[in-house]
């Protein structure tokens, strides 16, 4: 992986879970430390809605807790982020505001709600510059950045070739960074 | 001759294929201009991928989703009570229902019990109904 993220092992996971389902409740924060976060980023990024995007990340782990999957069915990391994949692209479909690519601007998407979710000025520009980007690329880049999933795994989970997907990321990190650099995040874009 | 500002990226997001990244990986271990302007591109697609919104906790529902001892033993009490009460409630049903019992005798029987001086009458029915309450 490129951004390396939290390094725990895979294991601990469905202990916690198995844990967490016998009432532990260390075992239920230690999961939601690891990815609480970043599935609301995820569907953060992907509606635009803070307040969808914390429903939807607090559903996941309800739905976990319901399901109870097993190992083999894969990582638990990559089930939280298919659910909430899935509900964000619900809610994008239901949602009577269409999302503009052009006007994708953050003063349509609760300002406020926005500012008291990010940490920084820098993370609430980075909001704005993939919420620029065109839906196939921003899936592409969030599925990668966000849901941890691989390059197969985001193929098969879009439905597009490999060579799309990766063609959709390169795109959408360069855009990212040009968007990026033209507010100053970024000192120097090579 | 350094690496585009393309081929970098493809190679700090591992996009291109493994000939290519040989290449590169090759010429930015060799190459410390290459190699700095790798180490801020992979800076800024740390940043890209680094947000990190404050998120709501929900707690433990603990009682929703606990697998419980207790709760399968209360089912199976359930299930044995409507049984119990079902099959007494059918007993009960059946009982009103008398059966009569008439002793059936074979034909040989019949005659040899006609031809005794001391025949015998057969029993008259019997009502279990009767006898059980």
């Amino acid at each position: 992986m490129v951004y390396p993220k939290g390094t725990y092992e895979v294991s601990d996971d469905w202990r916690d879970l198995d844990q967490a389902r016998h009432g532990d409740e260390a075992a239920w924060r230690r999961l939601m430390e690891r990815h609480l976060s970043r599935l609301v980023a995820l569907a953060l990024m992907m509606t635009g809605s803070p307040e969808f995007a914390q429903d939807a990340a607090q559903e996941a782990f309800v739905r976990l807790l319901k399901a109870n999957p097993a190992p083999e069915q894969g990582t638990l990391r990559g089930y939280l982020t298919t659910i909430v994949y899935h509900l964000a692209l619900k809610e994008n479909r239901r949602s009577a505001r269409q999302q503009n690519v052009e006007n994708s601007s953050l003063e349509d998407d609760s300002p406020s709600a926005l500012e008291s979710m990010v940490r920084s000025e820098r993370e609430w520009l980075v909001v704005g510059a993939i919420r620029a980007l065109d839906d196939a690329q921003r899936t592409a880049l969030v599925l990668r950045f966000y849901g941890e999933h691989t390059y197969e795994e985001i193929a098969a989970l879009t439905g597009v070739p490999l060579g799309t997907v990766k063609s959709r990321l390169f795109y959408a990190v360069k855009q990212c960074r040009e968007w990026l650099k033209e507010k100053g995040v970024f000192k120097e874009c090579m | 001759m350094h690496v585009t500002e393309d081929d970098l990226l493809k190679f700090a997001l591992e996009t291109c294929d493994d000939a290519e990244a040989q290449a590169i990986g090759e010429h930015v271990a060799a190459c410390d201009e290459c190699r700095e302007r790798l180490a801020l591109l992979r800076r800024d697609i740390a940043i890209i991928a680094g947000v990190q919104p404050e998120a709501e906790r929900i707690p433990l529902p603990f009682r929703s989703y606990r697998p419980s001892v207790w709760r399968a033993a209360m089912r199976m009490a359930a299930v044995l009570l409507v049984g119990f009460v079902g099959g007494l409630a059918v007993s009960r049903w059946v009982c009103r229902c008398p059966v009569t019992v008439v002793p059936q005798y074979g034909a040989s029987a019949a005659r040899a019990i006609a031809a005794s001086p001391q025949a015998v009458t057969p029993a008259p029915p019997v009502d279990l109904a009767a006898t059980s309450q």
